[in-house]
């Protein structure tokens, strides 16, 4: 007993051990999974977040012109494993820090992130594309000798007819 | 391998090679982790093998009931026994229906030889609706006595009960609060929700008891 | 006279599946003659949620997140052991640092969840303040998951191929600086409980399970160990990189509550050793297979959950589906147990008794 009373007032000593929130800000560490969101010029609506996304919290439909597609996530459904964001190819979709999600019910479905993503027309065949990010592309390409600018424009069919007959023209050149 | 393991899996194969069961399959993982399988020919072997490897003093881990096949839910069960000796885990599989009429075959109980085989008994007993010979302690593990057995076999997810509408309203709610309308690709491609393409699939899916909710 | 009619008079006395002293949804019909406990009969099936069935319907990776959420307390061992389970199918070698920082969750994961168990014991003994004090310890290895992994409780470590995150310097820091402050209290903590007076009446030659029980019942974890039992997946079948840490597989010979509360204590530390080692020497490589197919066949796994051996079994067929995931969590023996562990026992410690076996009702019902 006597063992326990030193702890015991070692820990008065030390102070409440609670934090004050709300009337403080509580302490949120920055790895924190929160809320999700999408950076919509990144995304190149490929889906796999859907696909991973055990909540079924993301909805990717076109519009009825096929100009473009509605990406939708709703919080509420979201179970904020990180799955998306994890493995997202261009990080389009990531976590921030937010906690804040408690709202009154008569909000929930409000509790959303909705962009229309609009599709760009592929400069070689004109079938509707998303641009393919250059960061991507820079890493992609790095040891390829295509015009990055012109190759993003592309979809993934004329992309590789780009690149082969870039490679084509180098080879002629450089007939070794 | 360790000289023990050596001993154990000389013990093992020596024991089971005496016997008229079929020849058992090694196989290993990455952590050099040692696999053996074994597929009986009928659920009557059971108690043979349950003998033997209560010699091996072999340890229980679990037993798993499964249909051998998506599309045929309710007919082809099969049963696995997971054991541990020493470091190597033993599986005996075992098809509980006949061969020809793929009519259910009853399965001897291992509780007498393995006490924790009581509620794995149990649990297949009433999620997978398998008849078990003179089992110590019959009664129910976790559903109530008002509930049909094998309703593992039977059980779809409430989003295919009702067709998915329940997350086709959720998500038509959700476009309503953020454009105002619902667009119409949205209505056409919410009708079947990813969640319950499997079920649509199936060639003999349970009908959906609408009458009953009601 | 009267109270001697009274004592022997046999009763039956229904505890749970809502009751103060129990932490979860179980139902105990217990056959008292006066204070003994003479028979017992559990009755459970109150949160069966029909996961396997669930996982038969998502795919390999939404598994990840589903198994992730059967139980909190064990919470990384259920998506690792699935991903064993899987990679041991598809046959995927995980790299030596995705290896050494599942260890790392693990044992992270391991601390916090002794650390409540051992609170709990002192919470329903009515020894609150300690409890707090327990508890409070615990909020440091808390706070470890939330910077880290961000999050409390489920930390999204795994994923199958390897893991989805990793440390850098910083955290190592921050991550070495707690286990520090821990490993003082721990070393407090395990006095206390080893000498309280208090704690040593209540709990001592309570809920006694011999050995032999021990291997009749299949028990496994800090519950077989209490009993001196040498069951440690971690040792017994290496699973990851456990075999080339030094640590020490913790047994005690009491054979009752107090036992498995000194083996969890007492594996706190040996965790906090194996963390020490893994974080100064995590090794360069990649994380993870990213989206590898999963061909049809079987597997099994097991790995060592701060319950003991917990067992994944999975079939395919070759889709992105599993056509059977069954997974055993070692609560599962362990309720069995509790007829032996209460017998004669006094009905004011049947609750105590229920906590030494550290239960999980999620995780047995599924």
């Amino acid at each position: 007993m006597f063992k326990f009373l030193k702890v015991l007032v070692k820990n008065i000593l030390q102070g409440p051990a609670t934090e004050a929130f709300p009337l403080q800000p509580a302490k949120t560490p920055d790895r924190f999974r929160g809320r999700v969101t999408l950076n919509p010029d990144l995304c190149v609506g490929c889906g796999i977040c859907s696909h991973v996304c055990s909540g079924d919290a993301i909805r990717i439909i076109p519009n009825e012109e096929k100009t473009g597609y509605h990406y939708t996530v709703w919080y509420n459904s979201c179970c904020l494993c990180g799955s998306c964001t994890y493995y997202c190819p261009t990080k389009a979709i990531t976590m921030t820090n937010n906690w804040h999600n408690s709202h009154k019910q008569d909000d929930k479905f409000k509790m959303a992130e909705h962009h229309f993503i609009p599709y760009l027309k592929c400069d070689g065949c004109g079938a509707p594309i998303r641009l393919l990010p250059p960061h991507l592309a820079t890493r992609i390409y790095a040891h390829s000798p295509v015009d990055i600018e012109k190759i993003i424009r592309l979809c993934p069919s004329c992309r590789q007819i780009a690149t082969a007959e870039r490679q084509g023209e180098l080879n002629e050149s450089n007939p070794e | 391998m360790s000289q023990t393991r050596n001993n154990v899996f000389d013990e093992i194969k020596n024991t089971f090679a005496q016997t008229d069961f079929p020849p058992l399959t090694w196989t290993t993982n990455n952590y050099n982790n040692l696999y053996a399988w074994l597929k009986l020919e009928n659920p009557s072997q059971l108690t043979e093998a349950a003998k033997i490897l209560q010699s091996l003093q072999a340890r229980l881990c679990t037993i798993t009931a499964y249909t051998e096949d998506r599309s045929n839910a309710a007919k082809q069960k099969a049963i696995a026994y997971h054991f541990a000796i020493h470091d190597i885990l033993f599986c005996v599989t075992v098809q509980i229906y006949d061969k020809e009429t793929l009519e259910p075959l009853a399965v001897p109980s291992i509780t007498p030889y393995f006490r924790n085989a009581d509620w794995n008994e149990r649990e297949f007993m009433e999620m997978y609706n398998i008849k078990i010979i003179d089992h110590p302690n019959p009664k129910r593990l976790f559903l109530d006595e008002r509930l049909d057995a094998g309703i593992m076999t039977q059980l779809i997810p409430f989003s295919s009960m009702v067709h998915g509408t329940g997350s086709r309203n959720l998500w038509e709610q959700v476009m309503l609060e953020k454009m105002g309308y619902v667009p119409e690709s949205y209505k056409a491609a919410l009708q079947e929700p990813e969640f319950t393409k499997v079920e649509e699939t199936k060639k003999e899916a349970p009908k959906p008891q609408t009458e009953e909710k009601e | 006279m009267e109270t001697k009619q009274h004592e022997t008079k046999s009763f039956s006395l229904p505890l749970g599946p809502i009751h103060v002293a129990l932490e979860e949804p179980m139902y105990f019909k217990l056959e008292l003659e006066g204070e003994r406990v003479k028979h017992v009969d559990i009755t459970s099936g109150h949160v069966h949620r029909g996961m396997e069935l669930l996982a038969t319907k998502r795919n390999f990776f939404q598994n990840v997140v589903l198994t992730e959420r059967v139980c909190s307390l064990c919470s990384n061992s259920h998506p690792l052991t699935y991903c064993l389970a899987v990679e041991n199918l598809a046959g995927i070698q995980v790299s030596p640092k995705a290896q050494a920082l599942r260890v790392l969750a693990e044992e992270i994961k391991r601390t916090a969840s002794h650390l409540f168990n051992v609170a709990i014991l002192a919470h329903i003994i009515g020894y609150k303040s300690l409890f707090m004090h327990v508890m409070e310890v615990r909020e440091i290895m808390q706070d470890v998951k939330e910077t880290v992994y961000g999050n409390r409780m489920d930390l999204a470590a795994n994923c199958i191929g390897g893991v989805k995150y990793s440390v850098n310097l910083e955290l190592i820091e921050f991550i070495e600086k707690s286990l520090v402050r821990t490993e003082k209290h721990i070393k407090e903590i395990i006095d206390i409980y080893a000498t309280d007076k208090m704690i040593l009446r209540r709990t001592t030659n309570v809920g006694r399970i011999s050995a032999e029980d021990v291997i009749k019942y299949g028990l496994v974890g800090p519950v077989a160990r209490g009993s001196n039992v040498r069951i440690d997946t971690r040792k017994t079948a290496p699973y990851l990189i456990y075999d080339q840490l030094d640590f020490d597989m913790i047994t005690e010979t009491g054979c009752d509550v107090h036992s498995r509360a000194m083996v969890r204590l007492r594996e706190t530390l040996e965790s906090i050793k194996i963390i020490k080692q893994i974080i100064r020497n995590i090794p360069e490589g990649e994380l993870n297979t990213l989206l590898p197919h999963i061909p049809a066949g079987e597997a099994m796994a097991r790995s060592e959950a701060p319950r003991g051996e917990l067992f994944y079994y999975v079939r395919t067929d070759g889709t992105d589906m599993p056509l059977r995931l069954k997974w055993r969590v070692p609560s599962y023996m362990n309720w069995d147990a509790l007829e032996v562990m209460m017998k004669d026992c006094e009905v004011a410690d049947v609750s105590l008794i229920v906590n030494s076996i550290d239960p999980c009702v999620s995780c047995t019902e599924r």
